[in-house]
């Protein structure tokens, strides 16, 4: 079984030969200066004690956690990420379920371009693209309102519309990359059996392609999601100061030289992340199996 | 599964298939091919890979679509009938055993489509996993068993519909000799159980001939013969299958005279007197010898023999010899070791017979 060899390696504990360990070196090397260092220094600035005092102290947690204004950040930036993550997979799945019947075809290519475009270019310059696409005499509203669907041009950017909609084209391939390859490892095989064993294409999708794309689907998420609460350049230039998340939030309190008050925030991001992170890891591994066995 | 399976009326073939073909651009990968196949008959297509035996196979399954002809199956036409509303189940070769799913719910697959009552579908997988010898094992992922486990769960997943035909795509080609012949021996065994029609595709033609009621042998998408397996052996009807079914000498030769029931046919630059009455004499004819039918006598050494050894090989209970003719042409013996001739050398010269009525002509 495919399955079978795939999970050997990680049930048996391996043994690497300290020479491979090295190998791990430069890597690690880079991990600890570029990201480590500086992470540790920041995150040490949220303890500092208020001005003219000395020594650690909570008083910028105690400052940021009790105003509301913070929560407010905080959970606008959870939306922003529920957002775009839900958008970007109700778009990336479909689409990875074509390509995955489509492998070794012309369309296989056009889509995986496609999808993976927005890689090439500096997410400033598509974000500028993005505004003139979706402002009042953009292309967009320009169609909408020749095509008589609208009577007047719709306000597309500097709000969430506009963020949103950049952002879900910014993380379509961090979405679509883990489920396509997760698609792309189910033998064709499993759907032929279920098929044989009686069952309609929509039953074959829910109750073999789907539960066996989860893995896929999880982390698709968690990259989307923990990628969208730090995003910067959408909110800031496609917001236009209307979307108040965090990282805008903590741009504009280092500018205000509240390295701090930035400390803590970043902080609440952090958290924000890994809380669902482990949410969806868990809910991968604890998640019901169809069927439900002898009973 | 009322609506999936019709049954059985009499005299009605389980598979019927009427000039059948599948074509993939200009290659015909199954040519016209006709074929009735029992009620609880063991059927076997057999043929080198690239035959089309899977992919007739597949069209009964009704995952391929022939290009032309019709497939009937208890006297309904199947062309149009999807795989999921047919009354057929296939073991596959991938097996294709559901990696999330346990033991249980994989053979419970088809009854929980098919919304059959949950305490009969507890009764009848458990009953299935006893057929296959795997009480026990419900809770079990596929990943968590043996080749030979894994297996037998394909077919307990194929058997719990009761299709009304069984499809078996080289199912026990991963697994290795010993638990091969093992499981040729189950299978055999719960086919006569379950008097369930079986189709099985194989290379393999021991395994064919382990198993089988009826062989049907293709070549190039072509049904060549259909029959017993000792018919087969023994009255193969082409060249092709004397030399794919065991292993033979396909020799030209031509019928010089007749000598009362018996025709001389010249072959290898020897003279073979053969009983047939379908030849007359100055026809060109292809002989097939099997090896075990070539019997060697040895002569004093040093003396011309009509033959001589080119190659000796041990093989077990067999010597396998390689014999040159005075025609010059390499022809294969098989002797059985303890033989008298079983101690011949390369150089040797020996004399030969052939077991004449073991020798096949071939048009």
């Amino acid at each position: 079984m495919t399955t079978a060899a795939a999970l050997a390696p990680l049930r048996q504990p391996r043994v690497f030969p300290f020479g491979i360990r090295l190998l791990m070196l430069p890597a690690a090397f880079v991990l600890v200066a570029v990201f480590v260092v500086p992470m540790v220094y920041f995150l040490g600035q949220s303890l500092d004690a208020p001005a003219g005092q000395r020594g650690l102290s909570l008083a910028h947690y105690r400052e940021v956690l009790s105003d509301a204004y913070y929560w407010q950040l905080a959970w606008n930036s959870f939306t922003l990420g529920a957002m775009v993550t839900v958008i970007t997979l109700a778009i990336a799945y479909p689409a990875a379920l074509v390509m995955a019947e489509a492998r070794g075809t012309k369309l296989f290519a056009i889509i995986a371009v496609a999808t993976f475009s927005p890689l090439l270019t500096s997410v400033i310059i598509r974000s500028y693209g993005w505004l003139y696409v979706l402002s009042d005499r953009g292309v967009v509203n320009w169609f909408l309102v020749t095509l008589g669907i609208l009577d007047a041009p719709v306000r597309l950017i500097f709000n969430w519309t506009g963020t949103v909609i950049a952002m879900v084209h910014l993380e379509m391939p961090f979405m679509m990359f883990p489920i396509l390859s997760v698609l792309l490892q189910q033998p064709p095989v499993l759907r032929e059996a279920a098929q044989d064993l009686g069952a309609s294409s929509l039953q074959t999708w829910l109750r073999v392609t789907l539960p066996l794309s989860l893995p896929g689907i999880v982390a698709g998420c968690q990259i989307v999601f923990a990628t969208s609460i730090s995003a910067f350049a959408s909110p800031t230039i496609l917001g236009g100061g209307r979307v108040r998340v965090l990282p805008v939030s903590i741009y504009g309190s280092i500018q205000g030289l509240e390295w701090p008050v930035g400390a803590v925030q970043a902080v609440m991001l952090l958290a924000l992340s890994l809380i669902l992170v482990g949410v969806f890891t868990r809910a991968l591994r604890t998640r019901a199996r169809f069927g439900g066995g002898p009973r | 599964m009322a609506e999936r399976a019709g049954s059985a009326a009499p005299g009605q073939a389980a598979v019927d298939l009427a000039g059948v073909s599948r074509r993939y651009g200009d290659v015909d990968a199954v040519a016209d091919v006709s074929l009735r196949i029992e009620e609880g008959e063991f059927f076997s297509l057999l043929g080198p890979s690239g035959c089309g035996k899977s992919t007739t196979l597949r069209m009964i399954g009704g995952f391929e679509v022939p290009t032309s002809g019709e497939i009937r199956i208890r006297g309904v036409a199947m062309n149009s009938v999807p795989p999921h509303r047919r009354p057929t189940n296939m073991v596959f070769q991938q097996l294709g055993l559901f990696p999330h799913l346990t033991v249980f719910d994989n053979v419970a697959f088809g009854l929980r489509l098919a919304k059959v009552p949950r305490a009969e579908i507890t009764r009848r997988v458990a009953r299935q996993l006893e057929i296959v010898n795997l009480a026990g094992f419900e809770r079990r992922y596929p990943d968590q068993l043996s080749g030979g486990q894994q297996q037998r769960v394909a077919i307990a997943r194929a058997l719990t519909n009761e299709p009304s035909v069984l499809l078996l795509d080289e199912p026990l080609g991963a697994l290795d000799l010993r638990l091969r012949q093992k499981m040729q021996i189950e299978l055999k065994e719960i086919q006569r159980r379950l008097n369930t029609t079986f189709i099985y595709v194989t290379h393999d033609q021991g395994e064919a001939f382990a198993m089988s009621d009826r062989i049907g042998i293709m070549n190039h998408g072509r049904l060549e013969q259909v029959d017993t397996p000792r018919a087969i052996y023994h009255r193969p009807a082409t060249e092709f299958v004397a030399d794919f079914v065991g292993e033979t000498n396909l020799v030209r030769g031509k019928v010089t005279r007749r000598s009362g029931d018996t025709m001389i046919v010249a072959a290898l630059g020897l003279e073979v007197p053969l009983v047939a009455s379908s030849v007359s004499p100055g026809e060109s004819v292809t002989l097939s010898i099997r090896p075990e039918h070539v019997r060697l006598s040895r002569i004093q050494r040093g003396a011309p023999g009509m033959v001589t050894i080119r190659g000796a090989t041990f093989q077990g209970s067999f010597i396998h010899y390689a014999l040159e003719t005075p025609s010059g042409e390499t022809i294969s013996a098989r002797v059985i070791d303890g033989d008298a001739s079983d101690n011949l050398k390369p150089g040797d010269g020996a004399d030969i017979q052939f077991a004449v009525e073991q020798v096949r002509i071939m048009g």
